[in-house]
């Protein structure tokens, strides 16, 4: 069944939800922004029910304002378990994120790109990390594909098999930087990383209440980038108790492919770098410590 | 003991340079001993490694010397380590004077002196480290000269690594680059700098394939930084001096498996730079057990002595119009005599001399990478607590 729902204040217009999935009592709700690129969320979303094993789950499609979009595919990829909200242009990855975020209850949150293909039990591995009350935020290790050339994607700077992610540390310059990129993902400083600086939003899992009193992702950050840092941040600045702030963590355990930015890539989508990290150093400078030397 | 928490500096590039060679070894045996090291790496990009430290990227000295200041700040380190040249040190020790004048930790220096004099302003500038490691004998009484404490670092050499070939090897590798088995080869791996004197060393190279004509093939394998702006030009050297085909020439930066195969298929090792510091190459051609030829200077002198290689005569200075020296520190320069080079290698080519090979592999086997990290390591713990740095 097609709803028009009330326009919110500050929302594109003629937001369409198509609600197909049922309401559930999931421990996750997984949010999955997507912009064209349908062969390859099709992948990530036949990699779920695998990741996940018994962990009761949502799946939130937010698709973009995708030019390719066609019913015929969503028809075909519909499982009980997923939700799609259709919205008419691309207002940027942290607003659509903070939209589907919307939709459900659930107490975990996991944003999750289309263009990351999940190992088995990974997410498992890190809801279980969340059992840790001061873990405020996971990530997983996410490498490089062996077939980008099959997707039209530059192989030079994905070199297959390596570290695309490992956690997100605070370089002397106060930029956020990919530690160890590149590296074999079974060297032992890869799987030795645990706490971080921030993990990120390609695949970032939350706990609803601390995205609640942060408010979501900056939607400042308009296209996108600078938004899970700075997300994670807030979270960092949260105190846990007494003695300590929230933790964010990073699960070697957890494995995930990530073709990386391929959306970016084959539409030439312009993310504004230079200006969104002025944007996170007005914002958080007061937080920042340089932290890079306790991962190389 | 008390571990120490050691900050280090020097320059990271992992197409390997001296510096590299000299301290990656040094700093991961330190680790090994439980010492806990940073490097803040000059040039390093990220690359994957496997030593016992971390390597923070630093691109230059004014982020090395705030990677110094913050970890001062958060972890309060014991020592600081800087292995590079005496300019370099100085820029950092001044720098440490101005934004840290109380610091806590202490400072050792690791460097070469190239030639001699040494630089009156320099021995000044070095004098306010609290440890000093010159990494030659002649550097260290060049030093001692100006009242310096300095102490000789006799830097190892991986004699697992750098071994001896077999003749099937020596052979077998000559076959992979297409060299025939009964040439006469000539090996030089140098920098494209004013210093290394490639100009002579081709010049040399000329006169013995004209002298071996007709009796020898030579060929002549050099290793440098071939398309470096600011140096030789190799393509118009080789036209010039009309050994364009009888060379073979190769970009630096080589995995040790093919440097090591150079060293291997060759018969000499021709080195004839106007000042050594240490020469790495040199101790790695010794190790390989091929007789070197290099210019009867510096550091060059103490490898070479007692007919473990061969050392060339250079021009004396007086038959020069003007001073010969180095317009950075003010040192001699020593330029080789090319005839008698090129003597030497003839006769290497016809067996009527040789070199002590069994002396040469001796004095490679007495320098080994544990004695230089115990050197180190030996002044780490006559300094147990945190102190006061040497301020002057």
């Amino acid at each position: 069944m097609v709803t028009m729902a009330k326009r919110k204040k500050g929302r594109a217009r003629n937001t369409i939800i198509n609600t197909a999935g049922k309401k559930s009592s999931a421990l996750l709700d997984i949010i999955i922004p997507v912009y064209n690129r349908y062969d390859l969320l099709e992948k990530c979303l036949a990699s779920i029910p695998d990741a996940a094993g018994d962990i009761p789950y949502n799946v939130v499609i937010v698709d973009n304002g995708s030019p390719e979009y066609t019913d015929e595919f969503y028809t075909r990829v519909q499982t009980p378990e997923i939700t799609l909200v259709r919205l008419r242009q691309n207002i940027g990855f942290p607003a659509a994120c903070n939209i589907g975020a919307a939709r459900k209850i659930s107490p975990l949150i996991f944003f999750l790109n289309s263009d990351v293909i999940l190992d088995s039990g990974s997410i498992k591995r890190l809801v279980a990390e969340m059992d840790y009350p001061e873990v405020g935020v996971v990530g997983m290790k996410l490498v490089f594909p062996h077939d980008v050339a099959e997707y039209g994607l530059n192989a030079s700077i994905r070199v297959p098999g390596k570290i695309q992610h490992i956690g997100i540390s605070l370089s002397i310059h106060t930029k956020p930087i990919h530690h160890l990129m590149g590296w074999d993902e079974n060297h032992p400083k890869v799987n030795a990383v645990k706490d971080v600086f921030a993990v990120t939003g390609a695949a970032l899992m939350t706990r609803r209440l601390l995205w609640r009193r942060i408010g979501g992702f900056d939607e400042g950050y308009g296209m996108g980038t600078y938004e899970d840092v700075s997300y994670c941040v807030g979270v960092r600045d949260m105190r846990y108790n007494n003695d300590t702030t929230y933790k964010i963590r990073v699960v070697p355990e957890a494995r995930g492919i990530h073709y990386t930015g391929a959306t970016a890539e084959k539409y030439g989508i312009p993310y504004p770098l230079q200006i969104n990290h002025l944007r996170f150093l007005d914002r958080h400078l007061q937080s920042l410590v340089w932290d890079e030397y306790k991962v190389w | 003991m008390t571990p120490k928490k050691i900050v280090a500096i020097t320059d990271t590039d992992f197409r390997t340079t001296g510096y590299f060679n000299l301290a990656m070894p040094l700093l991961n045996g330190l680790g090994k001993l439980g010492h806990k090291i940073w490097l803040a790496g000059l040039g390093y990009k990220g690359e994957e490694h496997n030593w016992n430290f971390s390597i923070i990227p630093a691109l230059d000295l004014r982020e090395c010397q705030s990677i110094v200041n913050n970890l001062d700040q958060l972890e309060q380190i014991d020592v600081l380590i800087v292995a590079l040249d005496i300019p370099i040190q100085k820029f950092i020790l001044e720098m440490l004077a101005q934004q840290n004048p109380n610091r806590k930790f202490k400072y050792i220096g690791i460097f070469p002196v190239e030639a001699d004099p040494l630089s009156f302003n320099w021995a000044a500038g070095v004098i306010n480290m609290d440890k000093i490691f010159i990494i030659s004998e002649f550097g260290t009484k060049e030093a001692q000269k100006f009242y310096v404490p300095a102490e000789h670092l006799v830097i190892g050499m991986d004699t697992s690594m750098w071994r001896p070939p077999t003749e099937e090897e020596k052979l077998s590798l000559r076959g992979a680059y297409g060299i025939p088995e009964d040439n006469f080869v000539v090996l030089s791996i140098a920098d494209n700098n004013e210093r290394k004197n490639w100009p002579i060393m081709c010049k040399t190279m000329s006169k013995v394939i004209d002298a071996l004509e007709g009796e020898r093939k030579v060929t002549y394998v050099a290793v440098s930084r071939l398309n470096f702006p600011h140096g030789w030009d190799f393509d118009g050297m080789g036209q010039r001096y009309g050994i364009q085909n009888n060379w073979i020439k190769l970009e630096r930066g080589l995995p040790f498996p093919a440097l090591w195969g150079l060293y291997a298929l060759s018969d000499a090792y021709l080195l004839l730079s106007k000042a050594e510091g240490m020469s790495y190459t040199t101790l790695e051609a010794m190790a390989l057990g091929l007789p070197v030829v290099a210019t009867n200077c510096t550091a060059q002198i103490e490898h070479l002595e007692n007919n473990r290689g061969f050392l060339v005569p250079y021009l004396e200075s007086d038959e020069f119009d003007f001073p010969v020296c180095d317009p950075f520190g003010n040192a001699h320069r020593y330029f080789a005599n090319s005839q008698v080079a090129a003597d030497i290698l003839v006769k290497l080519s016809r067996g009527e001399i040789t070199h002590d090979r069994k002396g040469a592999l001796a004095y490679i086997e007495g320098r080994q990478w544990k004695n230089t990290i115990l050197q180190v390591h030996d002044v780490l713990e006559s300094w147990d607590n945190r102190e006061d740095g040497n301020n002057g």
